[in-house]
């Protein structure tokens, strides 16, 4: 997880990982004795979990593909992955101290589907995004209605998050006629008539006849980033603080299109993803897996023991988050998943910045994080915000992979939005409480 | 359960750190080093060996003083040292080395707060000191001139300066670049400088930008003035091989915190650098201008930043 060229200037281009031809088929693995399903809910619904008073039950029986409501309410619901029993609904903590709630089911021999996945007649716009969140692939679709101005292009990217994973490469390639029916299937749903289907530069022949217009991306990381995107598809940036969904722009990934494919065909397989696995001697396996399975159980099938001080890192190299439980389970956009030994990756320095202008140079939002991170360590948000383009970045990394004084930059400038956004909240609250 | 680590992304780093960095521009500064010390023998190596450790020193001695985390291990103080004496003549008294280095290590970089902070290129800082302070002692033709060599052992920018360009001729090609001339230990052979330099460039230590623009900035002043009186003034290729040019381009205008960052920003920079350096060496009062160039743009740096391309998405702020 170090990179030492020798040739400064090649070590800051960091190519995607590519799909290529040789690459053998994904190593379908088999269901684990348990999924754990996870969602987000609000404090009160916590209350309601810690008491047992949720709908769902411990000891009921589900089918793949139906929703398992928890509350009263009917916007938080979960899909069930697997048929099978349900053996438990509890509190859970996720990476970065998410409170979730975790619903675990122990599959059962036969796997039936439920009719309610396949009845595509009846999905409403409005929560249409709510339902497809939950099927394998990374990008998100933001209601398709709702407050937002309507949607007027559709971008379905077979680009990736990460360097080291190929997800959305595979389902174009080959789940290609899966991808298609998909994005048909979306076109109804939503009615959006502009589809454009971007594509890494080698995979074009895959992307012809699915009624979408194609971009070609470049291999170079982060090219496949939403920002950039748009920047390509609309012929200007879009400007920083604004939300692409204001453009009337919205994402999905290939992968989540080759899922709705598979609805679409009343397919099995729907809850199935690919991942890249990459073990600690560095070998990467393409792997098939069903959503929720407890990632310790993939690491039992390669013999991947973790010892004190090891990283498991769900997601690529350069944005993953880092898990503390190996019972976490394999969420519906995690695309890969990094074992590495702890002396395998480099520590933060603590030194401040010497400004040798690696990040200003490797920056592909052109921010001058030189500037920033001082700001920023300073905890001037504001004036990092207004006058050092704190809301350009992409959030990519490769200021930090680049960083002589090894700073987390990364991290603080996610920290700096994240305080800058509770300001503004505080802000509106004030306004209303006055 | 085991305990895993946990950090924040991106857990992909480059190899290059701040030692490494420091070590890397140490071994490409000794490749013109080695060469001095070879010729002017054991005075040069104590003057080298008494200021990278008189650095260091300082270093260490300040970090003390002042209560902060030590520095020394970084190896930039031992860096800064080692630039500082290859710029000094073969023999320098110890005092004066000890002064240079004191002003570069503590004046020039610890009290701004160590690496990152110092406006200024903390060895052509305590080399300008030394230099407006104990003028004699950097005077080159004084400091050999118990030296007889089979070559002109009198410093060929002085020579032009006050005997016109036909002393330039005193000097081939060859002789610049191998060192066949008077003038700091570290900075005469032009070979090993070149070598040190493009090894840097390669590396993306050092940016391009900075050096080739200084290079052509001196080349280009030097056209003109040679094409408007070239009785007086020498041409390019002679300004590029003496003095301290070369070592001025790849060691001292590319100090990470004193130089800019943005591309054009460089460009200009560079430029500006070299163009005064001429403008120094034939109508100022000093026999070399690299030293002040550097430390005059070292002044514009943070304005010369301001140049930078516009962000994506970014708005004015009204």
């Amino acid at each position: 997880m170090i990179n030492n060229l020798f040739f400064g200037y090649a070590a800051l281009r960091l190519n995607y990982t590519g799909l290529e031809d040789n690459r053998p088929e994904p190593v379908a693995l088999s269901l684990p004795g348990e999924v754990s399903l996870l969602a987000g809910c609000t404090p009160d619904q916590a209350l309601l979990v810690a008491k047992k008073k949720t709908l769902l039950k411990k000891g009921e029986d589900v089918r793949t593909g139906q929703r398992l409501r928890l509350f009263e309410t009917e916007d938080v619901f979960l899909l069930s992955t697997v048929t099978g029993t349900v053996s438990g609904v509890g509190l859970y903590t996720g990476p970065l101290g998410r409170k979730l709630v975790r619903v675990n089911i122990v599959p059962g021999k036969e796997e039936v589907t439920d009719d309610g996945l396949f009845d595509t007649d009846n999905l409403d716009p409005a929560s249409a995004h709510k339902f497809i969140s939950q099927l394998p692939g990374r990008m998100r679709l933001l209601p398709l209605q709702g407050d937002l101005p309507p949607i007027n292009e559709l971008v379905v990217c077979a680009g990736e998050k990460d360097i080291s994973v190929v997800s959305n490469q595979y389902a174009l390639k080959h789940d290609g006629r899966r991808v298609a029916d998909g994005i048909e299937l979306l076109k109804r749903v939503s009615g959006v008539k502009k589809v454009t289907l971007a594509v890494p530069g080698d995979l074009a022949p895959c992307a012809g006849g699915m009624g979408a217009r194609v971009l070609s991306l470049s291999r170079q990381y982060p090219a496949a980033s939403p920002r950039l995107i748009a920047k390509e598809i609309l012929g200007r940036a879009v400007p920083a603080a604004k939300p692409l969904a204001r453009e009337g722009l919205a994402f999905i990934s290939t992968e989540t299109a080759a899922a709705l494919g598979r609805i679409a065909q009343r397919e099995a397989g729907v809850f199935d993803k690919t991942l890249s696995l990459v073990l600690k001697n560095g070998t990467s396996i393409l792997v098939k897996v069903r959503i929720g399975t407890p990632i310790s159980h993939i690491l039992s099938l390669f013999n991947q023991s973790l010892v004190e001080g090891d990283y498991l890192i769900g997601g690529g190299p350069l944005t993953g988050v880092a898990i503390h439980d190996p019972d976490y389970t394999i969420s519906p956009y995690m695309d890969g998943i990094l074992v590495c030994a702890g002396e395998d990756i480099l520590e933060n320095g603590d030194y401040g910045c010497i400004n040798c202008g690696k990040c200003v140079r490797v920056c592909p939002a052109r921010v001058p994080v030189n500037l920033l991170v001082r700001h920023l360590t300073r905890g001037d948000y504001l004036k990092a915000s207004d006058h050092f383009n704190l809301d350009s970045c992409l959030e990519c990394g490769l200021c930090t992979y680049a960083c002589v004084s090894k700073i987390p930059i990364l991290q603080r400038i996610k920290l700096g939005k994240m305080k800058l956004r509770a300001m503004k909240q505080e802000v509106i609250d004030g306004g209303r409480a006055q | 359960m085991t305990r895993l680590r946990i950090t924040h992304a991106p857990f992909y780093r480059s190899a290059c750190t701040i030692p490494q960095r420091s070590l890397w521009i140490l071994g490409a500064a000794l490749l013109s080093l080695v060469p001095g010390i070879l010729f002017y023998g054991m005075p040069a190596f104590a003057v080298a060996a008494v200021s990278v450790g008189s650095a260091m020193a300082w270093e260490h001695l300040f970090s003390r003083l002042t209560g902060r985390r030590n520095t020394v291990t970084d190896y930039n103080a031992a860096l800064i040292g080692l630039l500082l004496a290859m710029m000094l003549p073969a023999g320098a008294p110890w005092w004066l080395v000890i002064t240079g280095t004191f002003v570069a290590v503590v004046l020039g970089k610890m009290i701004f707060g160590g690496m990152g902070g110092n406006p200024f290129c903390p060895a052509a800082l305590g080399v300008a000191v030394l230099l407006v302070s104990w003028g004699d002692y950097l005077d080159f033709d004084l400091a050999y001139r118990q030296m007889a060599e089979n070559f002109e052992m009198m410093e060929p920018l002085g020579l032009v300066k006050y005997f016109g360009a036909a002393m330039a001729e005193n000097y081939h090609i060859s002789d610049l670049l191998m060192g066949r001339q008077a003038g700091g230990m570290g900075t005469v052979c032009g070979a090993g400088l070149l070598a040190g330099g493009i090894l840097l460039m390669a590396r993306g230590i050092i940016h391009w930008a900075i050096s080739l623009s200084f290079l052509a900035g001196v080349a280009v002043t030097a056209l003109c003035f040679q094409w408007a009186a070239p009785q007086t003034y020498a041409g390019p290729i002679f300004h590029l091989l003496t003095g301290y040019t070369l070592f001025g381009a790849f060691f001292l205008a590319t100090e990470d915190s004193s130089s800019p960052v943005n591309t054009a920003a460089m460009i200009l920079y560079g430029l500006g650098g070299g163009v005064l350096t001429v403008l120094i060496r034939n109508r100022g009062l000093y026999v070399d201008g690299v030293i002040f160039a550097v430390l005059i743009m070292n002044l514009a740096s943070p304005l010369l930043d301001r140049i930078r391309p516009k962000a994506l998405g970014a708005q004015e702020v009204k």
